[in-house]
């Protein structure tokens, strides 16, 4: 129905509530407006949409772990994120392109000797980039009157603007992920195992041997025993063998060594020879054997060692990782809505203790 | 026929006004929403380490007078009034005295008992605390009573009759008037005895205390029992012995045990429950070490054992009757 066949005075009132709905709408678009513009101002401070940022490229062997978006770290920060990850074309040296901003005041540490170091982030294969801050190099990035300058050119010491000079490269110092180190570091212990099997068997065999030798030794020296006894009819016997020294047949030799004697020390010298030799040679294996296991520990030592320097900055983002989860329980703690869950057994208060007396008894 | 018209639009127009407004205060209760729930409040203050201290000694110390460990209780409470005192708390350093002087007394130590009772009623009285200077004085009341100081209680008694507790307090209302009840019925004076039992019913169940009005039920079952009503206070034992098992009271139901064994002995009626009675009770009694209560419980069986003629056992109890006073005799020197 048109305003105009209203009455003048229904007509004010409407137009009154009118205006009072519209002031109201007003109200509420403008405290939405500005909550959405505080919105987008706190996400650009926090996600820097307007601080000065130059990009930095550097090649990889693998993007295994990085997608864009990411971040990068310099001394621990995060500087910058990943803006790209794409593999080269074949037959190209490198096949991975990284390309990543870092923010401004941090590109004032990367200079031409800064590296890119590719860490292993978890145990799920993840990883990240580390820029390493310049010592002795040239300085990527200058600042003149507001304006940004890129290193074109570090022998001729050439700045170009940003916006002609559109990244800089950096050179990659790339280690494998956790669990590719891991995988390989598994590999080298099983492929020990045979060689470590090898000398327990070795060892194994000598002490058989070993066995063997003592198990001979204590015969031979029962035979001793029982050749010392055997010798004493010698003593007696031997004023007639010496009276008969002058016979031709009773030479001092052939009396003292007969012939089977002789032939059977013969056979147990060689014997001896024979098993020295043998020890001998099984000692040599067993030396070369133990310094291949030995050489082998050192390395898998040396790899573990690598792989705790690799992953350095694990301990502390567990740390703060655990500081944060703390702070949100203490926020939530604190929160209106979710205070009452976490509200613990109050004691009652202490007072003074009166309690009436049953008279008679005491 | 315009003005029919103009109602007619008027009526939609009040129909459209709260659907409209209803869609343009969904945006701003949103975001006064999210704005209130994102919202937190500051941490709670963070209590200083000494007074942080001397609480926890004094819940503990709480918690060991309830559990009737009154050894540790001393310990404890003797802890929180020197942390109270060190910390100028006045108020509470007079709680923590009054509750040292109630587990002294619980320990047998009347005189000490009484000193630090006094020392808490003289904090309360320099505070101006008035409802906890009535619980020492209540409690003065009741050390006073068992140490059989009697000119003490009957100076105390005529200075506080005087101005009896606020009517907004009847559980100390009911406190006092148990005591006094006591009182007169220790002169002999048993209406005004009877009197001040029927006020401390009264407050006592003005006051919700279940305890209370069991005690004052107690209390008036031996004033009918030294009026020798014996079928009067033979019902109100009862009564209160159901009341004190449903409050799980234990020195409560053996002193209702021990009335109700006395009460029938006393009516010479049914003999040999009064000393299935009295027996129970004189247990319960060596079990809570309530020595007093005991010997008399033991007096009373003796002598419903020889009015039932049983001599031997008789001579027995007395036997045991006169071991216990011997060996209590020393423990309360």
């Amino acid at each position: 129905m048109p305003l105009q066949d209203l009455t003048p005075e229904l007509r004010t009132r409407l137009s009154r509530v009118e205006r009072a709905v519209g002031a109201f709408v007003l109200l509420a678009t403008l405290l939405l407006l500005t909550g959405f513009v505080y919105y987008l101002r706190h996400t650009a401070e926090r996600k820097g949409w307007f601080i000065p940022k130059v990009s930095y490229y550097t090649y990889l062997h693998t993007g295994h772990g990085l997608k864009a978006g990411d971040p990068v770290k310099l001394m621990g920060f995060d500087v910058g994120e990943i803006t790209r990850v794409e593999a080269m074309p074949p037959f190209e040296e490198y096949d991975v392109f990284v390309e990543f901003r870092v923010k401004s005041p941090y590109y004032g540490y990367l200079w031409t000797d800064s590296k890119v170091k590719v860490a292993a982030a978890d145990f799920l294969g993840g990883r990240y980039l580390e820029v390493t801050k310049g010592v002795s190099g040239k300085a990527t990035v200058k600042e003149e009157n507001q304006n940004l300058f890129l290193l074109a050119d570090a022998g001729k010491g050439l700045y170009e603007p940003v916006a002609k000079q559109k990244h800089y490269g950096l050179e990659a110092v790339e280690s494998p992920a956790v669990t590719d180190q891991l995988q390989a570091m598994v590999a080298k212990v099983e492929a020990a195992m045979p060689g470590i099997l090898g000398i327990t068997n070795r060892v194994n065999d000598v002490l058989t041997s070993a066995t063997i030798a003592i198990t001979k030794a204590t015969t031979a020296i029962t035979n001793l025993d029982a050749t010392v006894l055997g010798a004493r009819p010698v003593l007696t016997n031997l004023t007639v063998i010496t009276s008969q020294l002058r016979d031709p047949r009773g030479s001092l030799g052939e009396w003292l060594i007969p012939t089977n004697i002789n032939r059977q020390v013969q056979t147990t010298l060689t014997s001896a020879n024979t098993t020295i030799v043998n020890a001998n040679t099984n000692m040599v294996e067993i030396a070369a054997v133990l310094k291949r296991t030995l050489e082998d520990s050192a390395q898998i030592t040396s790899n573990l060692n690598a792989q705790v320097q690799a992953n350095s900055l694990i301990l502390s983002e567990i740390s703060t990782l655990v500081i944060h989860a703390d702070d949100l329980m203490q926020g939530l703690k604190r929160n209106w809505l979710l205070k009452s869950s976490f509200t613990g057994v109050t004691n009652e208060p202490v007072k003074s203790i009166v309690v009436p007396a049953i008279g008679g008894g005491k | 026929m315009r003005g029919n018209r103009g109602q007619k639009s008027e009526v939609r127009g009040q129909k459209s006004f709260p659907l409209l407004s209803l869609f343009s205060l969904l945006p701003s209760a949103f975001s006064l929403f999210l704005l209130a729930a994102c919202s937190s409040a500051p941490p709670p203050p963070v209590l200083p380490a000494a007074v942080a201290q001397a609480n926890h000694a004094a819940e503990t110390a709480q918690k060991l007078s309830a559990n009737e460990n009154w050894s540790a209780a001393v310990r404890e409470w003797q802890n929180a009034a020197d942390r109270y005192r060190l910390l100028n708390d006045r108020a509470n350093e007079a709680i923590a005295l009054h509750n040292l002087g109630q587990a002294h007394r619980a320990i047998g130590d009347l005189n000490r008992a009484h000193a630090l009772l006094e020392q808490a009623a003289d904090l309360n009285q320099q505070l101006g605390h008035g409802d906890e200077g009535w619980r020492n004085q209540i409690a003065l009341l009741q050390v006073e009573s068992q140490a059989k100081q009697a000119a003490a209680l009957d100076a105390r008694f005529a200075r506080l009759t005087s101005s009896p507790p606020p009517g907004s307090q009847p559980q100390l209302q009911g406190l006092f008037f148990n005591e006094l009840g006591l009182w007169h019925q220790r002169h002999g004076d048993l209406a005004k005895a009877d009197e001040a039992f029927h006020q401390a019913s009264q407050t006592f169940a003005k006051a919700g205390d279940r305890h209370g009005s069991a005690v004052v039920l107690a209390n008036r079952a031996r004033l009918d029992e030294a009026q020798r009503k014996f079928a009067d206070a033979l019902e109100k034992w009862g009564e209160a012995r159901t009341r004190f098992e449903a409050l799980a009271d234990p020195p409560g139901i053996a002193a209702s045990l021990a009335g109700e064994g006395r009460v029938l002995l006393g009516a010479g009626q049914n003999l040999p429950a009064a000393e299935t009675l009295l027996r129970r009770a004189s247990e319960s009694f060596r079990t809570l070490k309530m020595n007093d209560d005991r010997a008399d419980a033991l007096r009373s069986l003796v002598a419903c054992l020889t009015a039932q003629k049983k001599t031997a056992e008789a001579a027995e109890v007395q036997k045991a009757l006169d071991a216990f006073c011997a060996s209590d005799a020393p423990a309360r020197e």
